[in-house]
């Protein structure tokens, strides 16, 4: 997923007026106490990484003096919080609360449309809020066309009993601003938990969440994301951000791909076998987790090469899978496609051909390919053509095979050819 | 100074001709593959039977060759091995180069 650090959510919520804490992103200990001197101690210390929870995680401290600060920044610069390398630090003033509340914008799959949250409880888990007091979440579907109209945010937020006038007033604001950041940054999620109303009075955000959709990554230049693909909580590897390039600047299909076991630890852990999966059609895809899984392998990447990809696009795609390391075979089934499967097999003919030059794209791992669909017999062809299909370690199959089938053949064939050791 | 034909393509490959070794090129696989249906439709021979391109580049460029690659693997397997079509992975290249550095180990390199 394309997600900004907190610090650089907070730069976008201060285009949109929405107020932030004063502070400064460091990356040494120097510049860290210069940042606290010259907002003034209390500060906050807060970790940039891509992760929620941080605070629980022990990413996020109070420093009351220089000793403490110290001690703070020692712990946390270059060491791990909840698995993820610090880097880089936000030292901010610390505020005096009186109030969290919670305000996100994010996409409602029932509506299709986005919908404005918020709570009065902020501060902790929105998902805890809404399970054991549902009454203190509200929401306001949004017309992405219309936007969020000032009246529409005040409306939903004055459903919430603990806020007074003012300070329903200017979470409206904060949210019609909250709008413009979801909208204006193609965003999948916007989330401002706490957003803190101060003994002052004022209102602002403590933290800021805000996910990029993947897909619209390369129409924000200026926020200098990498395209890569959806990694969840841990940030992308490079092979993610590699796939993340296919489809940048080319809408012809897509290609998406994901590692769901980058090292291989949980296969192993498991006692499954780790292997490369594509698929064209996540459905497809599922099916066949259904398939392969309980025969003990376990794809280590998730890929779906679907809407009628270009053959360039299924090379790219079929080198990554190649280049995770310790897979021990490759599984390729499309659903029933109306893509050109032709161009499909194009693709993975000229990556198996690249990757395996001494023996003419023949493959030293069990490698099961199905297709089926628009051009099925011409892609088993070109197979057969470029002498891949005539390796034994390949096995071909066409339009009547099922998802079980191809899971068996790949189990029988390695079965016949497994690595020493694995057995 | 060898001859070559030279072109980027909208999925950023570079598609490279080295024209000399096309005149001695009987079956024309290239252009026959490229003038199928369903195909790109930008290539055609010129008067000494070398391939040229129908259309500007900048045309190319925005999606008049499909990138389906069947000029590439035709030519390989019919003609003589002149085209070679190539992308650029740096971060491919990148994690390859760190695996390397780790001692880990990838499949096809075994």
């Amino acid at each position: 997923m394309a997600r900004l650090l907190e610090y650089q959510g907070k730069e976008l919520l201060k285009k949109s007026k929405i107020k932030v804490p004063r502070g400064e992103v460091v990356e040494s200990m120097e510049r860290a106490v210069a940042a606290a001197l010259e907002i003034g101690f209390p500060v906050m210390v807060k970790a940039q990484v891509f992760r929620g929870g941080r605070g629980k995680a022990g990413g996020i401290h109070k420093a009351e003096d220089m000793t403490s600060l110290d001690k703070i920044c020692r712990t946390l610069l270059g060491n791990e919080v909840g698995g993820l390398k610090v880097e880089k630090l936000l030292v901010e003033e610390k505020l005096d609360i009186k109030k969290e509340v919670y305000l996100a914008i994010t996409g409602d799959p029932q509506t299709r449309k986005p919908v404005l949250i918020f709570s009065e409880t902020g501060g902790v888990d929105i998902e805890e809020v809404a399970r054991n007091n549902p009454e203190k979440v509200v929401s306001q579907t949004i017309d992405i066309l219309e936007g969020l109209y000032d009246y529409q945010a005040r409306n939903a937020i004055r459903k919430c009993p603990g806020l007074d006038g003012r300070e329903m007033v200017k979470c409206a604001e904060a949210a019609t601003g909250l709008f413009l950041v979801y909208r204006g940054y193609d965003c999948k999620l916007v989330e401002i938990n706490p957003m803190v109303i101060t003994t002052g009075g004022e209102l602002l955000a403590a933290d800021a969440r805000v996910d990029v959709d993947d897909d619209a990554v390369w129409r924000h230049p200026e926020l200098g994301l990498t395209a890569a693909e959806e990694a969840g909580d841990r940030p992308s590897t490079l092979l993610e951000m590699e796939a993340g390039c296919i489809d940048e600047g080319d809408h012809r299909g897509s290609a998406h791909f994901v590692q769901i076991d980058p090292d291989g630890a949980y296969a192993e852990e498991t006692g499954k076998i780790s292997i490369g999966f594509n698929t064209v059609g996540t459905g497809c895809g599922l099916t066949l987790l259904d398939e392969i899984v309980p025969l003990g392998y376990y794809p280590v990447n998730f890929c779906d090469t679907s809407g009628n990809p270009t053959s360039l696009k299924m090379y790219a795609a079929t080198r990554i899978i190649f280049s995770q390391p310790g897979i021990n075979g490759y599984i390729f089934v499309t659903g029933v496609a109306a893509q050109l499967l032709d161009n499909t097999a194009r693709g993975i003919i000229k990556a198996l051909l690249e990757l395996y030059p001494g023996t003419g794209g023949q493959p030293n791992i069990p490698c099961v390919f199905v297709f089926r669909g628009r051009s099925d017999e011409v892609a088993l062809q070109l197979f057969e053509e470029h002498g891949i299909s005539k390796s034994p370690m390949v096995k071909m199959m066409g339009r009547w095979a099922t998802e079980k089938d191809a899971a068996r053949a790949f189990d029988e064939l390695y079965r016949k050819f497994q690595p020493v050791g694995k057995e | 100074m060898p001859e070559i034909m030279k072109f980027r393509t909208m999925g950023e490959a570079t598609v490279t001709v080295e024209l000399d070794k096309c005149g001695a090129c009987r079956s024309k696989a290239c252009v026959e593959a490229c003038s199928k249906p369903h195909m790109g439709n930008i290539l055609e021979l010129d008067g000494e039977g070398k391939p040229r391109l129908l259309m500007e580049k900048n045309k190319v460029k925005r999606g008049g060759c499909t990138d389906c690659l069947a000029c590439e693997l035709d030519c390989r397997l019919y003609g003589k091995g002149a085209l070679k079509i190539s992308l650029e992975m740096p971060y491919l290249e990148e994690h390859l180069r760190q695996l390397t550095e780790r001692g880990e180990k990838i499949v096809y390199r075994d």
